[in-house]
């Protein structure tokens, strides 16, 4: 019976443990577990995440530990009815404290999210950011997320051909 | 900052972009050079290319090279065919000036500048148009040329530009009015009416749907001779030719200076006595006496056969047997058929205007309101492209007032340009001038009011 905690490496060499339930939420260290059966107690590297992050992550693990698992959704029907409801809103209370952070942070969450394999928490992080693009024109996305404009004049003047831009957009 | 952003991958921020509508993926790709090469990649517009039509087949387009092409076009396919309904609620006796630029910006909500939006804005004339009452209109729009949205609008409202030109009284539409009704798949806060109509779910955002359902309500009362909303929209488009079609007039039928005049007689083509008919034959001499006992008994309520005008102004008579209140089973069926196929007989011998006397309230014994509402509506029918449907068909229906309508094939109704109603004076019966009066304004309701001016007396 392999042991009820499993310590990790972060990029910043700290050793964190957590619970093997945490774990296994990580499709990443859930596979990982699942090679090295019996050779374990050695701690798993996990090169791409500061501990800061990680810690954070596994916040989200243990509010959410007890969710029932994402049903695979395969029939059509259930495709449009998807894309019927497709919106962005967190609905959950808790989600909206964790996502009110610093873009900063927000993105490294997002890019741990999607190097552990964690479906919930990245799916969480998509719709923040794109919250955080919709209904702004480019110029405020641009400001908000601090992107250089590198598109010419022409650019613009065809794009504002093909979709007839309205006044609103730059 | 920059950095952030640049550290998400393709892949991360393709999935970031599944969650934007196609508004915000245009607004998107205006950013810079990476999010405009991803939020115009297939993987994107995927979903909405293939999953915006809930109601039909998808059908791809072959000339489309991107998915976002695909999305586009079948957008614009879409509103090419489909019926939108906007709905369009005019507070009482409100007026604000709307011009083009109100037009405009209503146009950028329905189009949400992809379409369209040229083909108005060159239109400089203000529209005036008073509403006398709260109305609800329900029109289609999409691809509607300028002139035909704006008839559709006036129907919404009293038409008053013709009668009172200098009025100066503009339509009030303010643009924060205008709903659009979107599709989604709750039933539970749909008109019924809208869902007879398409057979598809709508919500609507935004509305006070008491009042909605009241006054939709209100509406399909005021409708129920057209009791479809289908109908309805038609009516709407019709209207303006059918009202210049249909005159009311008091006078007297003998005197009339057109094609055809109708003589309601009885199965054996001789009518006479004190009725319509006696005064037509007391008019066109003996020589129609002399003609029509040449004609054959009828076999059916409605059949028709046509003489010569003899002395009369009008070219030709159309003998109608017209129908009684007791004769079978669908009486106001009958009455119905009669007109219409005098309507039909009149075509295929090229008479051009016709009038008909009230059919059916003299020795018909009819109830006067009945027969002038169901005539009006056969006429109505007519003009719009519908006829009654076979009378046996009922037979054996429980509802024995129910009179059906089908469509008609090859029969061009806009060979028919004038049809009166004249209203005898002097047969000692009841007169049925108001009560055609009123099933005129009963069908034709926004619009009756302009024709009754046009009213002459040939008396």
């Amino acid at each position: 019976m392999a042991s009820e905690s499993i310590s990790v490496t972060t990029s910043d060499d700290q050793t964190i443990q957590l619970s093997r339930k945490h774990a296994q939420m990580s499709q990443t260290i859930n596979s990982m577990l699942e090679d090295s059966v019996g050779a374990d107690q050695e701690a798993i590297p996990l090169p791409n995440v500061s501990s800061e992050v990680l810690k954070k992550v596994i916040d989200w693990c243990t509010h959410h530990e007890n969710d029932p698992a994402p049903v695979e959704k395969v029939k059509k029907l259930n495709k449009k009815r998807e894309y019927k409801a497709k919106n962005s809103t967190i609905s959950d209370e808790w989600d909206k404290n964790f996502v009110n952070a610093e873009l900063r942070v927000i993105v490294d969450i997002l890019l741990a999210a999607n190097y552990l394999d964690v479906k919930g928490l990245f799916e969480l992080m998509c719709k923040h950011i794109a919250n955080e693009l919709k209904g702004k024109t480019p110029d405020q996305i641009r400001e908000r997320f601090g992107i250089q404009d590198d598109l010419t004049e022409e650019d613009k003047a065809a794009m504002r051909k093909a979709w007839g831009a309205t006044k609103n957009d730059s | 900052m920059a950095l952030h952003f640049n550290e998400i991958d393709d892949d991360c921020l393709v999935l970031i972009l599944n969650h934007l509508s196609p508004y915000d993926l245009r607004r998107v790709s205006c950013v810079c050079r990476r999010l405009q090469h991803l939020a115009d990649s297939d993987a994107v517009w995927r979903d909405h290319a293939t999953l915006q039509h809930f109601d039909r087949q998808w059908i791809e387009n072959p000339k489309a090279q991107s998915q976002k092409e695909q999305y586009v076009q079948s957008l614009l396919d879409r509103h090419k065919e489909k019926w939108w309904p906007v709905i369009i609620h005019v507070p009482r006796r409100m007026k604000i000036r709307c011009g083009p630029p109100e037009f405009y910006s209503m146009l950028k909500i329905f189009t949400r500048g992809s379409t369209g939006v040229d083909s108005i804005s060159s239109q400089e004339d203000v529209l005036k148009v008073n509403m006398q009452e709260p109305t609800v209109a329900v029109f289609r729009e999409m691809t509607f040329n300028f002139e035909e949205y704006l008839l559709l609008l006036a129907s919404a409202v009293e038409w008053v530009t013709e009668s009172s030109p200098d009025d100066g009284a503009y339509i009030s539409i303010p643009t924060s009015k205008i709903l659009i009704i979107e599709e989604s798949d709750r039933p539970s806060v749909i008109p019924s009416i809208l869902l007879k109509r398409r057979g598809i779910s709508y919500s609507i955002e935004g509305i006070d749907f008491h009042r909605f359902n009241k006054t939709l309500n209100r509406m399909e009362a005021q409708a129920d001779g057209l009791n479809k909303l289908g109908l309805i929209l038609e009516h709407v488009r019709l209207r303006k030719k059918i009202w210049s079609k249909i005159h009311l007039r008091k006078g007297d039928l003998t005197l009339e200076q057109v094609d055809a005049i109708v003589n309601p007689v009885d199965s054996s083509m001789m009518g006479r006595g004190s009725m319509v008919s006696g005064a037509i034959h007391r008019r066109a001499g003996p020589l129609l006496y002399d003609h029509c006992r040449t004609l054959e008994p009828c076999d059916y309520i409605g059949q028709t056969r046509v003489t010569p005008g003899y002395n009369l102004k009008a070219n030709k008579i159309i003998h109608v047997c017209g129908p009684v209140i007791w004769s079978g089973s669908q009486p106001r069926h009958g009455l119905q058929f009669a007109y219409q196929n005098v309507l039909l007989t009149a075509i295929e011998e090229d008479c051009r205007s016709i009038s008909f006397p009230a059919m059916g309230t003299g020795s018909g014994g009819f109830d006067c309101s009945i027969a002038c509402k169901d005539a009006v509506e056969a006429l109505v029918m007519f003009l719009s492209g519908y006829t009654v449907t076979e009378p046996m068909s009922f037979d054996q229906s429980e509802e024995e007032d129910y009179i059906g309508y089908v469509r008609m094939k090859r029969v061009d109704v806009d060979l028919i340009e004038e049809i009166n109603l004249v209203c005898y004076d002097n047969s000692g019966f009841e007169n049925p001038y108001p009560e055609f009066l009123a099933a005129l304004r009963h069908l034709l309701r926004w619009s009756y009011k302009h024709q009754t001016c046009k009213t002459v007396s040939t008396q």
